[in-house]
């Protein structure tokens, strides 16, 4: 493999991971009141990226070197995919797909909990954002001294105890403070609720996101891993060692399909933290 | 003599005893129970007690609407009138009247749904209980009052005078000050815990405040502890009155209009728990409800001890509140026996016995464990006890091993829309509850009023509050 060729995967990797860190591009986003960044990993959207990412690459690699070969136009784009190529993108985007569909027919713990938080008024992640502008608004007007508008102070708390002897002005100051402090407490309690509830949805790296569900890690999660990885290095070795896509063995491709075909079903049963 | 240590006591909400168990031995002489004359009148039309839902109604949420269940609703549905209490007996004569008077604006309340009864078609795990064990025709809800009173008087033997839930809220009087059974039990060296689901309304006692953290346990705990053989003393149980909604759990109160099935199945969770327990053949479970809820009820609550002589102009609380469904279930138990006031039991009043009431419990722990008499209200001091109704030589009464029930999963849009529905009193008064409790102070009730606050909503302030209050659990 020409050094150049390495170069390109390693970049080509190492960019599809860093834009996919940021972005929602390879995950489900099944609870969309976590920002992109704290989103689980899809498998199924990964191992569509995968195979996608590959049989670019290897495309890429047989025509750069047929036009450095400075073969005939004509028959520059000729036998360029193999159709087994063509068969790891069909499974790869089924298994995606799969996986979607037993997303959109299940009521998921994710929906359980998106519902919940639409709810309490938390239907995306702007909303939260929303509620820590809003915390620290209070908290701020609170350290500022700045009183209660007129439509805020409607609201005063009913159970204040007033220390015998207060003015009215004190009573109202310690009213004041007192729906401040409820309403900061209030607000942090929505947070902390949100916290709580999303902590189990979070991503846990790659990786694990990638070979566990909710009991820890999954064998039908590690084996579509295990097989994709391997069959996609032997797949890119191959094409930039012969300069043409490989002709996989019946029993490969069907390794593939039996594992995408066990991710989904297993998928129904499964919640992936 | 009956060789219990365990009592379990699981409170559900809002069912009479006729809306529930009035058909359950029709031709049982003696039994308290409906024949299908009994009836109430509403715009000259009659509505007689029925086992059919009416029409459009789903059978196992009825009555939809919740019905009224304020003092003066009460007052109205025992004597035809708000202002008519007085005369005595009451001859329940209001409660198509008040129901129908619920409606604002376009909403329907059909008087029928009030007067309907559930037979074992829909609630299958009460019935079988009530028929393999033992079942009261004579317990009456402690007052002729909402929720908070009566579960007051459970736990206190009196409510302190006060007749609505949010009376307490609004008058300063969370948490609430009369001493509990709970502390008793504590002082005299005995374990107790209560087991909630989301907010137990039981945390609003003062003088349990310091050992909450340490007695107060989700309702798991209760399944781990009598599968382990470690059930406390007393364990009195609280249902999900909200619901969970990150977890899709429906309210399983059975409060109206909750669909009854959820509640059978906490029942039957409870049963199978204790059944199939180490601590089964030394256990009494009470399974009983806090109030009627404007559910129809035929027999006149019969006069009481007042407690304290508190109460609103007119009234002491020297009338007992609605019939309510009680099952009581042990081993030592009689299968299919009715229980009913011993005629010859000595009565400190010396006249007719009294009915049970919530306060049988407080007695009935106080007689088992032999705690200090003196701790009894007059009214919990003059209840009857279950003690003398524990029958069986042995405890020979195994009953059913498991019983058969549904396992009913919601769907999503049903379990949204519980979620957005509007809360009821209850709810209001335990989201304030729990929010004076914890940080002293009540904004809950106006963010309702202001911002139509759901279900969903104020469970997840209450349930918050709970946590910041209890701590890790």
């Amino acid at each position: 493999m020409p050094i150049w060729g390495t170069t390109l995967i390693i970049l080509a990797v190492l960019a599809l991971l860093r834009l996919s860190g940021r972005t929602a591009i390879l995950k489900d986003q099944l609870i969309p009141q976590l920002p992109p960044n704290l989103q689980t990993f899809s498998l199924a959207r990964t191992q569509m990226a995968w195979w996608f990412l590959i049989i670019l690459l290897c495309a890429g690699d047989i025509l750069a070197k047929r036009l450095m070969a400075g073969g005939d136009a004509g028959t520059l784009l000729q036998n360029l995919l193999s159709p087994q190529a063509l068969t790891l993108m069909g499974l790869a985007t089924l298994t995606a797909g799969g996986g979607v569909a037993v997303d959109a027919m299940q009521y998921t713990r994710e929906d359980q909990v998106n519902d919940a938080l639409k709810q309490l008024n938390l239907g995306s992640y702007a909303d939260v954002v929303d509620l820590r502008a809003k915390i620290a608004d209070w908290q701020s007007r609170t350290a500022a001294g700045i009183p209660l508008t007129p439509a805020e102070a409607q609201s005063i708390p009913t159970a204040l105890a007033a220390n015998p002897g207060s003015s009215q002005a004190e009573l109202t100051t310690a009213r004041q403070i007192q729906k401040k402090a409820a309403t900061i407490t209030d607000l942090q309690r929505l947070l902390d609720e949100y916290n709580r509830q999303t902590a189990p949805f979070r991503t846990q790296g790659w990786f694990r996101d990638m070979v566990t569900d909710v009991d820890g890690t999954a064998l039908h999660r590690l084996q579509a891993v295990a097989w994709s990885l391997l069959i996609g290095a032997a797949f890119v070795y191959v094409t930039f060692k012969s300069g043409a896509m490989p002709q996989l063995d019946d029993n490969l491709l069907g390794v593939m399909g039996i594992s995408g075909a066990g991710y989904v079903g297993f998928k129904y049963n499964e919640t992936q933290y | 003599m009956a060789e219990i240590q365990h009592v379990i006591v699981l409170m559900l909400e809002n069912r009479s005893f006729d809306s529930m168990l009035g058909w359950l031995h029709p031709n049982r002489p003696g039994f308290a129970g409906l024949n299908g004359t009994q009836s109430n009148s509403c715009l000259n039309t009659s509505y007689k007690v029925s086992t059919t839902p009416p029409a459009n109604a789903d059978a196992n949420t009825v009555p939809t609407p919740d019905p009224g269940e304020t003092f003066t609703d009460i007052t109205e549905q025992l004597y035809g009138s708000a202002t008519g209490r007085g005369t005595a007996p009451p001859p329940m004569s209001g409660f198509a009247k008040n129901y129908f008077g619920q409606a604002t604006g376009t909403a329907h309340y059909d008087p029928a749904a009030v007067m309907h009864s559930y037979t074992d078609a829909e609630i299958p795990v009460l019935w079988r209980l009530a028929q393999d064990f033992a079942v009261s025709d004579q317990w009456f809800a402690a007052a002729p009052c909402q929720t908070w009173p009566n579960r007051f008087f459970t736990h206190c033997g009196t409510c302190h005078g006060i007749v609505n839930n949010s009376d307490f809220t609004s008058g300063l009087h969370v948490p609430f000050t009369a001493p509990s059974i709970f502390r008793v039990l504590e002082n005299a060296g005995h374990s107790w815990r209560v087991y909630f689901h989301d907010v137990p309304q039981s945390l609003l006692l003062r003088d349990i405040e310091d050992l909450a953290p340490l007695r107060y346990r989700f309702f798991n705990q209760f399944l781990a502890d009598a599968a382990q053989g470690a059930l406390p003393h007393y364990s009195f149980i609280e249902p999900h009155y909200f619901g969970e909604f990150f977890s899709a759990q429906p309210p399983n109160d059975q409060h109206p209009p909750h669909d009854v099935r959820y509640g059978e199945q906490l029942t039957a969770d409870v049963y199978h728990a204790v059944r199939q327990s180490p601590c089964w053949q030394n256990t009494l479970l009470i399974i009983t409800y806090d109030e009627h809820g404007g559910c129809y009820d035929h027999i006149a609550p019969p006069a009481a001890v007042p407690p304290d002589g508190l109460g609103p102009p007119g009234y002491n609380f020297n009338s007992y509140g609605v019939r309510v469904p009680a099952v009581v279930i042990s081993p030592w138990i009689a299968p299919g026996a009715v229980l009913q006031p011993m005629t010859d039991q000595k009565q400190p009043h010396g006249g007719t016995a009294y009915p049970f009431d919530h306060t049988s419990i407080m007695k009935t722990i106080s007689e088992l464990f032999a705690l200090p008499a003196a701790q009894l209200t007059p009214r919990a001091a003059a209840a009857p006890s279950l003690l003398p109704y524990l029958t069986l030589p042995a405890p020979t009464n195994n009953g059913p091993y498991f019983l058969q029930t549904p396992r009913l999963t919601p769907t999503r849009p049903e379990i949204n829309a519980m979620a957005a529905e509007l809360p009821n009193d209850l709810h209001k008064a335990l989201g304030e509850g729990m929010e004076i409790l914890h940080s002293g102070i009540a904004t809950i009730g106006h963010d309702i009023g202001e911002a139509a606050e759901t279900v969903a909503q104020i469970g997840a302030r209450a349930v918050a509050q709970v946590r910041a209050f209890l701590g890790a659990l």
